[in-house]
């Protein structure tokens, strides 16, 4: 994104849309700090400028994942899969992807609203994996390391920052705790914020697994998450 | 996607909105079933859904009309903002007695949730916890800013936003309601709640600490 500086008369009123403070005015007209940008498109689709001084530019590889990551509007089609994340929990009733011993791990990093290079997703992402953790192959995340075995990044993306991606893994209910802990140990080793989400199949009478690890462990957890209701009907195969 | 998962705020104010997703998918075979879910991704990112007034809060019979739909079989029918646990119940209810097979998902308190569905004789099939933020927590802003900004589970609002919306309410320039709407705007797929966002500018505007506005 960029700003026409021939149409901006610099009244500043974008200024606050902006999330990364990456708009600044230099004189009597406003700029773009291109470091700082997301290319979230927040600016253009606000329609808060009066004189339409917001310009879509086209974005070269590695600049477009900025974009694909960070806007509702982008389709990821450079890696071959739409969106930032796999559906998770969300038909876990009909696909079956999380079974009884089973948990899912998300792991938002920029979120929320921080923002995040992948070269700190990169450091999460090899904490991880030193824990033999195996990432989810649909997810745009998993499609930027060079080595899934050890999280380690393309090397041309990792100066590039992004509103938030998600680091998505499946893995077995007596490791949650150890993740957690290397979450923590990591969790001070980069510059940004991460969000954690934790997927657990109910057993048939709807209690949860993980919530009597949780507890026990001590192990903060919201009130408020998400519930597949289970009214979704299996797949015959 | 985990869009309405992190959202923040007090148990009270969190207890005045679930959010209700349905999934529909193709009957066939699970070959069949993968193929048409990326056909459907790859023409509609995520569940991503560019509504253009108001954010989505249905009454319980036209959610329901639409997830009955046959045009809408296989494709995603929400999100809907649902205000209390009593609508919540009266949407699930009638969700069941739909019987289309669709996966339906609720974001929300989720003792609230288990209970409603107990009393559908349902039970939680899947749940997913938010186990709250890692990292450099000192770069985030204040509670109030940040219990508006996760109400747009893209970020698409901007803490600097609501900085200047709750300066322009205290100068006098907006109302609470004003300011809400116009930062309901943003938030595409329509999971902003102004209510809730009108209270906390209230809350906001109350409040004798000016600092975390200023």
């Amino acid at each position: 994104m960029i700003i026409d500086t021939e149409k901006c008369t610099g009244c500043m009123k974008c200024v606050p849309y902006c999330g990364f403070n990456a708009i600044f005015r230099e004189g009597d007209k406003c700029h773009i700090d291109l470091d700082n940008c997301v290319e979230c498109y927040v600016c253009l689709k606000s329609e808060i400028c009066p004189e339409n001084a917001f310009l879509e530019v086209f974005l070269e590889w590695p600049r477009n994942l900025r974009h694909t990551f960070s806007s509702v509007h982008a389709k990821f089609t450079g890696l071959g899969m739409d969106g930032r994340g796999t559906a998770e929990m969300k038909t876990n009733d009909v696909t079956g992807r999380f079974r009884l011993g089973e948990i899912g791990i998300t792991i938002d990093v920029g979120r929320p609203g921080v923002g995040t290079k992948f070269m700190d997703v990169e450091r999460i992402a090899m904490a991880l994996a030193r824990r033999g953790v195996e990432f989810e192959p649909q997810n745009p995340t998993t499609s930027l390391m060079v080595d899934t075995t050890t999280g380690r990044f393309r090397e041309d993306v990792k100066s590039e920052r992004v509103l938030s991606c998600i680091i998505e893994f499946k893995t077995t209910e007596d490791k949650l705790l150890e993740i957690i802990e290397t979450l923590n140990e990591v969790s001070r080793e980069i510059d940004t914020v991460f969000s954690v989400g934790c997927i657990s199949r109910c057993r048939p009478d709807g209690t949860v697994p993980i919530k009597e690890k949780l507890d026990s462990a001590g192990i903060y957890y919201r009130p408020n998450g998400k519930v597949n209701v289970g009214l979704g009907r299996p797949l015959a195969d | 996607m985990t869009h309405s998962l992190h959202r923040l705020g007090n148990i009270s104010s969190l207890r005045s909105e679930f959010i209700v997703l349905t999934f529909g998918h193709s009957r066939r075979s699970k070959g069949v079933f993968e193929s048409k879910k990326a056909t459907f991704q790859k023409k509609n990112p995520g569940i991503y859904k560019i509504a253009k007034n108001g954010y989505k809060s249905l009454k319980i019979d036209r959610i329901i009309k639409k997830i009955k739909d046959v045009k809408n079989r296989d494709k995603n029918v929400g999100p809907y903002v649902i205000k209390t646990k009593g609508e919540l119940y009266q949407c699930l209810k009638k969700i069941k007695r739909a019987k289309n097979g669709r996966s339906v998902v609720v974001s929300g308190i989720i003792d609230d949730i288990d209970d409603c569905l107990k009393k559908l004789d349902l039970r939680m099939h899947t749940v997913q916890y938010s186990l709250g933020y890692f990292g450099k927590t000192e770069l985030l802003p204040d509670s109030n800013i940040l219990e508006m900004t996760t109400m747009c589970g893209h970020h698409m609002i901007s803490p600097e936003l609501v900085k200047k919306l709750a300066r322009d309410i205290k100068r006098g320039k907006l109302t609470s309601k004003e300011a809400s709407s116009s930062m309901e705007k943003l938030c595409v797929c329509k999971i902003f709640n102004k209510d809730r966002a009108t209270d906390v500018f209230e809350r906001m505007k109350k409040s004798t600490n000016t600092e975390s506005i200023i």
